[in-house]
Order: structure tokens, then C-alpha cells, then sequence
């Protein structure tokens, strides 16, 4: 599992400079996260801007955010709902999706595509809201951190996880 | 040794061992219990597939920041700078939502020319969003400005100008939807179907400096040899168009608010309009919606025209599939007029609720934890809200229409009748009241977890019971207790509160059968 903020991020550091390391660290993370809700690229990169300045701007006036990814992560799952009329769907795959291939090697390309494409068919049988909070436990973000991320309850995401898992296990016999 | 008595960890405790913060006692569980230990494993197999899923397929193909990373210094810089210059440090919140516009628009400003946004991702972007149906488009074409609505469910009434049906032919010609032109799904289609293209976008603003993104597709080959969509706002509306055919003029097209000439709505049986329509005319249209289920929960108003010479049937924002099956199921009915784009007085309906609101965080923690233990669960109990707001909506939906035939078809009309005709109101009265049950008694079932032991002395037989007020109540206070926000109180007083309700929804039901 990946390590959590407040490990990676030590104290004794200007806001400035905390703030500058959080940015360099996590700005792409936020990024892509946006991306995964369906949003264009340019604006992606805006809505991430915003989210690190709001940080910076918020830090800066004294306000203590416990663990600043678990925040932004916060702060970029409502831009993605704004951005919408209608609530996106997380990771909302176009069914004509198609898979790279990067082996040369015909067999070995053969393999590696049956291979993607179990792990692409176990990954669409999870519901967007699994699909989420998976995304976010696997970037290291506590239960809590998810239900107040994704606007749930730490129960549900408890049950999304289990689900995710189970079907997971069952698809693709891990 | 593992002692079978020790209880095991949630899955919460698991996923705290994964981040280093169990407590060595759990920690020691966890080292001798088999079954946890195999928990923690599918825990971790199910992370590692999908980082697998993230890093060789979806992550390789999510688009790279367009731009360079402006540097936190610049960020801070510009929004500084912003702040200086707005005269409202009296309202921080307000210069920074300032600051970081214009340092959004700095950024975009730039480097215009450089955008690396993908046309096929913002024209996915924009045709995701469903726009209202009653947007409508103004064409400048030959010195003239023609207005039409942006989607065209019939174009029969344009045929008889000759510039409509020569644009017509045109769009046909390239393969572009007419009925539709102004939309991102239609530009994609057009697009996707071209064997070679070049494709451009430009950022700019508008009058409010928003941002605009304009996508432009050339082609050499058919007839369209060049066409753009200027894509608007936070949810990219496609706000104008030109397309650029071979040997025309180019086309332009904007959506519009501008009052213009209108063209007549369709109207089903235009040739029989000397004869005034008749109840027994107004009950047919009845009939063939509720045919199709579109007498109970569709945005649908039927009425009168003041001469009392067509029945009317107004709606706004069905879809076109809907509007289609409407039309088609009205068509062969005499003095029907269908205006799609009417502006309704509907009841405020609950049967388009948001995902969101339906998984409400408003209810308190302590309700909420008995609501999941008694529905068996988390996911049982969401699930179960889905249903039963669902079933209370249509309840709602189903007593608005009863309410309608009763205003429509007070004793003194129903009276003019003839019998096939009284015959036919009575068994859309009966299908409603049939349907109203049906759901009352399955929001019984599916609340009593819930509720727990009924109270039969609690309920009332009073005759003044109406269907629209009982279904509206209950509607209210299911929406409120699932998906709304209050204290623990009031929702001990909504419990005790809702069999009563659903015994006054009964005894509605039971005096409306008894009344046949």
C-alpha cells in the first residue's frame, strides 16, 4: 500500500514549501483522478490548479488540514460533480475501448491481451461507486477519508470495498 | 494459537494493518487467525489488480496535461495580484474566486494556440450531457435569419420554404443530422463515418469570458468540406455551429433566445378541425397515453384550446424517442394538436431524483444505523430507499392522473357519455387505483423492517381522505426519512407518523372502489 500523506510530507517546513511539495507530489494523481470522471483534459488541468491553490490558500491562513491528499481528493470529486448537469459516472469506460498491445512478440502478444482484457471485463463488472472508492484506497486514502471524499458513509464504503473484492476474486479467480 | 473465540477484524481494522496503524492486540489476531489472515490476502490480491488495471490500461491512455504545470510561486503570484487589483478585500471569498478565474484565464490566454484538447474528448464530453428540449437555433443563411427548434421531431411544417429544403438536402447529402445539427453527438457521427479528417481546437472566451472551445473538422471528402461546433461552459453546450458546403456559403448557426416566428406545432389530424372536440374525444387521448404509460409520471398536460376545437396535449423535456411514441400513439386520434416545447404548471414530481439525493447523508447516525441493521445492511438498505421512493413517486404520479380525470371528468360530463365511453373511464380510473395499491402495499412491506409493529389503532377511515393529498403526504415523508437531513427526533416523529399515512392512502383506496 502506498504511504499516506502525513508519513511522506514531515513537519518543519514553511507552508509554502509544504504546499510546493504536496503540488509536485500529487498534481498529476489529482489530475488523472479528474480525468477518470470524464472531464476534457484542459479543464482536468484547471480544476487541479484550483484545488492546489485552494490548498495553499487555506493552509496559509492558519486553517490545519489533516491529510492534505485526502482533501484535495475531496476537492476535486465535487469540481467533477459541478462540472456536470448529471452526476458522472466514475471511470465510465467507452464499451468501444481498445486494448494496447506492446509485446512484439505474437504469442506473447496473444497472452498479454487475453490477460488485459479479463482484468478490463472484472474491472467493468464493479459499479462506478466501487470503482471509486477502490481507486481511492489504492492511492492510500483511509475509509473515512473515502466516505468524506466520495459523500458516503464509512459503512458503505466498507461494503463497496468487500463487493469490489468478492467480484473481483470471483471474475478473475485471484 | 488461534482461539476461535476471539472475534474477528472488520474490514476496516484489515485495511488499518495494511497502513501500519493496528494496535498490536489486533495485530496478533490477525497473525493467528486463518480467516482473517485470508481476508486480508483477497484485500490485497483485489488492490493489486487493480493497480495492475490503472497502470497497463486505463493509465496509458489518459490524456497528458495539455499544458506545462505552472509552478506554485505563479499560481500564488497571479492570485495575489488579482486580489490587489479587486476592490473587495472586505469580501476575501470573493477575490479569490476572482483571483482564480483570471488566473485560469491568464493560463488559457497564453498559449491559446497551443491547446492540445482533443476534439474527440470534449465533443464525448459535450454529447454525455443531455441539454433541454426546448432550446432552439436561429441559421443565417442567403441574408436571412430562420429560427427552428434545435431538435426537430417533424420538419413536415418547414417543407414549404425552399431554403429549408434545400439545407435539408444538403445535410442529408453529407451524412449530418438535419434533426439535430446543433449537438456533439451529431458532429461526432458525422465525424467518426469520414475516411480522412483534420481536426482543430481553439480556446477563446465569450461576453462573460467563459471559456470556449471551438472544434473545426475538415474533410475533402462529400459534400461538407468543412464543419465547427463552438462548444460553451462548464458542460461544453454547443452554443454555435458554421459548416461549410461545397459551393455554398458558409452556414451559420447559433442557439438562441430570441423570440422569432414560430412554426405551427405538428398537429395529428389537421384536416378535421371544423368539428369541435368532444369529452369523449379528450377521454381517447387519455386512453391511447395511458396505453403507453404516459398518463401517470410523463411532464404531459391535456387540455382544451379556448374554442374548445382541438384537445391540446403540452409537454417539455421528453426525449425524442419519447416524444416519437407519443406522437405516433396520438396520430391517429382527430383534433389533436402536440406542443413539446409548452411551458407546464406540473406538480413538483419526485420521479427524476438524483443518485445523490436518494444516498442522502442528512439522516442522523444513530437512524441511520438502526434503518441498515433492520434492512439488513448497508447496500440492502440503499437499495431498498431506491424502491420505495421509486414506488411512492409513482404512487404520486398515479393519484395526480386519478386527480385529473376527476377534473376533467366531473359527474355532469361523464354523464354525456356514451356507455362505451363511461365504460373506458371507469377502467382508467380502475388501472390507476389498481396501480396505487399494488405500490401502497409494497411500500408496506418494504418500510416495515423499518417501521416495526404496526398500530392498527391508529388508523383512520376518515371519509374526507383524498388520494392526491394521502399520496403526497406519504411521498413527503418517505422522501424526507430516506433521502433528507433532519434530527433523530423528528425522525422518531416521521416514523410514528408514517403508518397513519399509509393507512389514510389505504382508506382512500378503499372508498374509491367502494364509489364503483
Amino acid at each position: 500500500m502506498p504511504v499516506r500523506g502525513s508519513q511522506v510530507y514531515g513537519s518543519g517546513m514553511t507552508v509554502h514549501e509544504r504546499v510546493e511539495q504536496i503540488y509536485e507530489a500529487e498534481r498529476d494523481n489529482i489530475y488523472a483522478y479528474l480525468l477518470y470522471f470524464g472531464l476534457p483534459a484542459q479543464r482536468a488541468q484547471e480544476l487541479a490548479q484550483d484545488a492546489f491553490l485552494k490548498l495553499y490558500l487555506k493552509m496559509s491562513k492558519g486553517e490545519t488540514i489533516e491529510n492534505p491528499r485526502a482533501w484535495l481528493y475531496r476537492v476535486a470529486h465535487n469540481c467533477a460533480l459541478r462540472a456536470f448537469e448529471r452526476e458522472p459516472a466514475f471511470d465510465a469506460l467507452d464499451p468501444d475501448f481498445k486494448l494496447s498491445e506492446s509485446s512484439p512478440n505474437p504469442e506473447k502478444a496473444l497472452i498479454e491481451r487475453q490477460r488485459k482484457q479479463a482484468l478490463l471485463d472484472a474491472i467493468r463488472s464493479l459499479s462506478p461507486q466501487q470503482r471509486n472508492c477502490l481507486h481511492l484506497r489504492v492511492r492510500g486514502l483511509r475509509y473515512r477519508e473515502i466516505a468524506d471524499t466520495i459523500g458516503i458513509s464509512t459503512s458503505a464504503v466498507g461494503e463497496f470495498l468487500r463487493r469490489a473484492t468478492m467480484r473481483l476474486r470471483e471474475v478473475l479467480n485471484v | 494459537m488461534y482461539s476461535v473465540k476471539a472475534p474477528h477484524l472488520s474490514d476496516e481494522q484489515l485495511a488499518r494493518f495494511q497502513d501500519g496503524e493496528l494496535s498490536a492486540r489486533e495485530s496478533g489476531h490477525l497473525r493467528s487467525c486463518p480467516i482473517c489472515a485470508e481476508r486480508l490476502r483477497d484485500m490485497e490480491a483485489a488492490a493489486a489488480v487493480y493497480i495492475e488495471y490503472r497502470d497497463t490500461i486505463r493509465g496509458p491512455v489518459l490524456a497528458p496535461a495539455p499544458q506545462s504545470w505552472a509552478g506554485l510561486n505563479s499560481l500564488v503570484a497571479e492570485a495575489g495580484a488579482r486580489r490587489t487589483v479587486k476592490p473587495f478585500r472586505w469580501w476575501p471569498a470573493v477575490a479569490i474566486a476572482a483571483a482564480l478565474g483570471a488566473l485560469v484565464m491568464a493560463l488559457l490566454l497564453r498559449r491559446p494556440s497551443e491547446s492540445a484538447a482533443s476534439a474527440t474528448e470534449l465533443l464525448s464530453q459535450s454529447a454525455r450531457t443531455a441539454f433541454p428540449m426546448s432550446r432552439r437555433i436561429s441559421l443565417r443563411v442567403h441574408g436571412r435569419t430562420l429560427f427552428r427548434p434545435a431538435v426537430l421531431i417533424s420538419d413536415s411544417s418547414l417543407d414549404s420554404d425552399a431554403d429549408w429544403k434545400r439545407l435539408r438536402g444538403l445535410f442529408v447529402q453529407a451524412r449530418y443530422s438535419w434533426s439535430d445539427p446543433l449537438s456533439a453527438r451529431s458532429f461526432q457521427a458525422w465525424r467518426r463515418d469520414l475516411p480522412e479528417k483534420r481536426d482543430s481546437v481553439t480556446v477563446a472566451h465569450d461576453r462573460a469570458n467563459d471559456v470556449t472551445y471551438r472544434v473545426r473538422t475538415e474533410t475533402s471528402s462529400g459534400n461538407l468540406h468543412a464543419a465547427s461546433l463552438t462548444l460553451s461552459g462548464p458542460d461544453l453546450r454547443p452554443t454555435a455551429g458554421a459548416f461549410e458546403f461545397a459551393g455554398e456559403v458558409p452556414l451559420e448557426m447559433q442557439e438562441t433566445t430570441a423570440s422569432a416566428p414560430v412554426p405551427p406545432p405538428a398537429t395529428a389530424s389537421p384536416g378535421v378541425a371544423e368539428t369541435p372536440a368532444t369529452p369523449a374525444d379528450m377521454l381517447r387521448v387519455f386512453a391511447a397515453l395511458d396505453d403507453i404509460g404516459a398518463d401517470a409520471g410523463d411532464p404531459i398536460e391535456v387540455s382544451e384550446d379556448t374554442g374548445n376545437r382541438h384537445i391540446i396535449v403540452r409537454s417539455n423535456g421528453l426525449n425524442p424517442e419519447r416524444q416519437e411514441e407519443i406522437a405516433k400513439a396520438l396520430r391517429p386520434l382527430p383534433r389533436v394538436i402536440l406542443d413539446f416545447n409548452a411551458a407546464l404548471s406540473m406538480p413538483p414530481s419526485h420521479a427524476q431524483r438524483s443518485p445523490s439525493e436518494k444516498l442522502a447523508n442528512g439522516i442522523p447516525a444513530a437512524l441511520r444505523e438502526r434503518f441498515e441493521t433492520r434492512a439488513g445492511g448497508v447496500i440492502a438498505f440503499q437499495e431498498m430507499t431506491d424502491r420505495v421512493l421509486e414506488a411512492s413517486a409513482t404512487v404520486v404520479a398515479r393519484a395526480h392522473a386519478l386527480q385529473t380525470l376527476a377534473e376533467k371528468f366531473p359527474p355532469d360530463v361523464e354523464a354525456r357519455l356514451d356507455s362505451s365511453g363511461r365504460e373506458l373511464l371507469l377502467r382508467l380510473r380502475q388501472r390507476h387505483i389498481s396501480e396505487i395499491e399494488r405500490l401502497e402495499a409494497r411500500i408496506r412491506t418494504e418500510m416495515k423492517p423499518l417501521l416495526g409493529p404496526s398500530d392498527d389503532a391508529q388508523q383512520t377511515q376518515s371519509e374526507t381522505a383524498a388520494f392526491w393529498d394521502s399520496a403526497r403526504d406519504v411521498d413527503n415523508t418517505l422522501n424526507r426519512l430516506l433521502a433528507g437531513s433532519y434530527s433523530e427526533a423528528t425522525g422518531e416523529e416521521m416514523l410514528h407518523s408514517l403508518p397513519s399515512q399509509l393507512n389514510r392512502l389505504e382508506s382512500a383506496i378503499r372508498m374509491q372502489q367502494e364509489k364503483k
